[in-house]
């Protein structure tokens, strides 16, 4: 038999990693984001697009 | 009933619905049986056989090489047939005895019942369990006999028998307080007089209702003895957080259990003392589970100590799939070995073997701070500093983060959600001031 894998402890790992976090983040915000749309209307979506290009840019530095 | 417990610690899949109803078999010795000199912590055992001798099952054929070690018994008669450096659980190579087992299994002439305990002395008890090589069970393999030895500084008041088995998987333990409690509790009682002590305690985490049931049935006709149902958490069977769940006080740091007036041991271990004190068997066998998503069958069996990992996994119906990765001890603790061919040793408490899949080992991302190690870390030491500094290689902060208390449990790496790694650096940092202490 070839070899097998040998690696500190622990061996086991928690399925909540932050790819799943952050998505709970995003999940937790949606009644906030929706009750934001209802009262400010315009204003919300201007704030939504500016978060929207700085994500954007923020993104462009990342890669570079 | 709500049971005891200590504060952080986490909940991982504990997964022991494969094996934990499965009674224990008794698995016969392989044609060739290895006794490395080191199943213990401390000093390396020194061999007393020479090639070509003839030895007997429970025969010693390794003396304790010091006051921390521990005697290594052959678990099979047969021929010795060389004592030579052979792969180690460990990971490195140790020297090690092979003995061609003859299959007959002759018991040592030596090997007789001693006097019943009425007539036993706490040194004479001591004694026996020193000469039966036993050590702690668990997985720490700290000789036994050490901690019967009542301590100058401070009086020990209660013995704690450790039947959580928190550790995912594992279920050698429970199959042991299922099927031999009564050899649990006499072992319990053994101890307790050895120490002078009244007190005794069977904490039993509450995934096993049924040990807990059967525990407090039996424990009614001895006297002193408590079963205590502990919350189900890990690392609930950590000698510290045992104590703090059973009788409320903390270890100090640096501290051992006998300075708060407690010695804990194992269930395996506790059937161990009664088997040396009542039959005058040393320790010869123990309980292994064999488990994980890549082994055919389930089992739980009582091993001759000194059986090739191999042989066990063919007798358990072989793989299933391809395993990736083969832990001794449970996926928490233990380690991955990279081959069958190491023998089991007396702290071996499980073979498990796990496919790519079961793993899902992904790569690490940056620590976002998220603080969950901090939150379950049962010591509560600060996993994230501590990992941080560890990459720098920084051991001077570490030691000012307390790093030697950590008691290596692992739920911070497992609660990670970017994949780190803290434990891997704080055991590497905790070595090296080890090592640096020595000097």
């Amino acid at each position: 038999m070839s070899l097998l894998k040998v690696s500190a402890p622990p061996h086991i790992s928690t399925k909540n990693d932050t790819n799943v976090i952050m998505l709970d983040v995003i999940i937790a915000l949606m009644p906030a984001l929706i009750v934001g749309l209802l009262f400010l209307g315009t204003e919300q979506c201007l704030l939504l697009q500016l978060v929207r290009f700085l994500l954007y840019w923020l993104n462009i530095c990342g890669q570079s | 009933m709500r049971g005891k417990t200590f504060k952080g610690g986490i909940h991982p899949p504990y997964n022991k619905q494969y094996s934990k109803d499965l009674p224990i078999e008794v698995l016969d010795g392989a044609k060739e049986m290895f006794y490395p000199l080191s199943q213990h912590i401390g000093a390396f055992a020194e061999p007393v056989v020479n090639v070509g001798d003839k030895v007997f099952c429970g025969q010693v054929i390794a003396k304790a090489g010091g006051f921390v070690s521990a005697n290594i018994h052959s678990s099979v008669s047969g021929t010795v047939t060389a004592i030579k450096p052979y792969p180690h659980p460990n990971g490195t190579e140790v020297m090690t005895i092979v003995v061609e087992n003859d299959g007959e299994y002759k018991v040592h002439e030596y090997i007789k019942p001693n006097k019943p305990l009425e007539q036993l002395t706490p040194a004479e008890i001591v004694d026996i369990v020193k000469e039966a090589g036993i050590v702690g069970m668990g997985g720490a393999t700290f000789p036994t006999y050490i901690k019967l030895m009542p301590p100058k500084d401070g009086a020990v008041d209660c013995v704690i028998v450790n039947g959580a088995e928190c550790e995912p998987y594992l279920s050698s333990d429970h199959r042991v307080l299922v099927e031999n409690t009564k050899g649990v509790l006499d072992g319990l009682k053994i101890a307790m007089k050895a120490l002078g002590v009244t007190t005794g305690y069977v904490a039993i985490e509450d995934n096993k209702p049924d040990a807990i049931e059967i525990m407090v049935q039996c424990a009614k006709e001895y006297e002193g003895i408590t079963v205590v149902p502990l919350k189900t958490k890990y690392p609930q069977g950590s000698e510290k957080h045992i104590i703090k769940a059973v009788t409320g006080r903390t270890v100090p740091s640096g501290g051992l259990p006998s300075s708060v007036g407690c010695v804990v041991i194992n269930t395996d271990t506790a059937n161990a003392i009664n088997t040396a004190v009542v039959t005058g068997m040393p320790l010869i066998s123990r309980v292994v589970t064999v488990g994980g998503d890549a082994i055919e069958n389930n089992k739980n069996y009582k091993v001759r100590i000194g059986t090739p990992v191999s042989f066990v996994i063919e007798c358990a119906g072989g793989f299933k799939k391809e395993p990736s990765k083969i832990i001794l001890g449970g996926p928490m603790m233990g380690t991955a070995v990279s081959n069958t061919d190491v023998p089991i040793i007396k702290g071996t408490g499980a073979i498990l073997s796990f496919t790519d899949e079961a793993l899902r080992e992904t790569a690490s991302s940056k620590c976002m701070r998220c603080g969950k190690c901090v939150e379950a870390c049962p010591m509560f030491l600060q996993p994230l500093l501590l990992g941080a500094y560890g990459k720098k290689d920084d051991i001077e902060k570490m030691k000012e983060l307390n790093v030697m208390d950590c008691i290596e449990c692992g739920a911070c790496s497992y609660l990670c959600p970017g994949h780190q790694n803290p434990l891997q650096y704080i055991r590497v940092a905790k070595l090296k001031i080890g090592k640096a202490g020595k000097k």
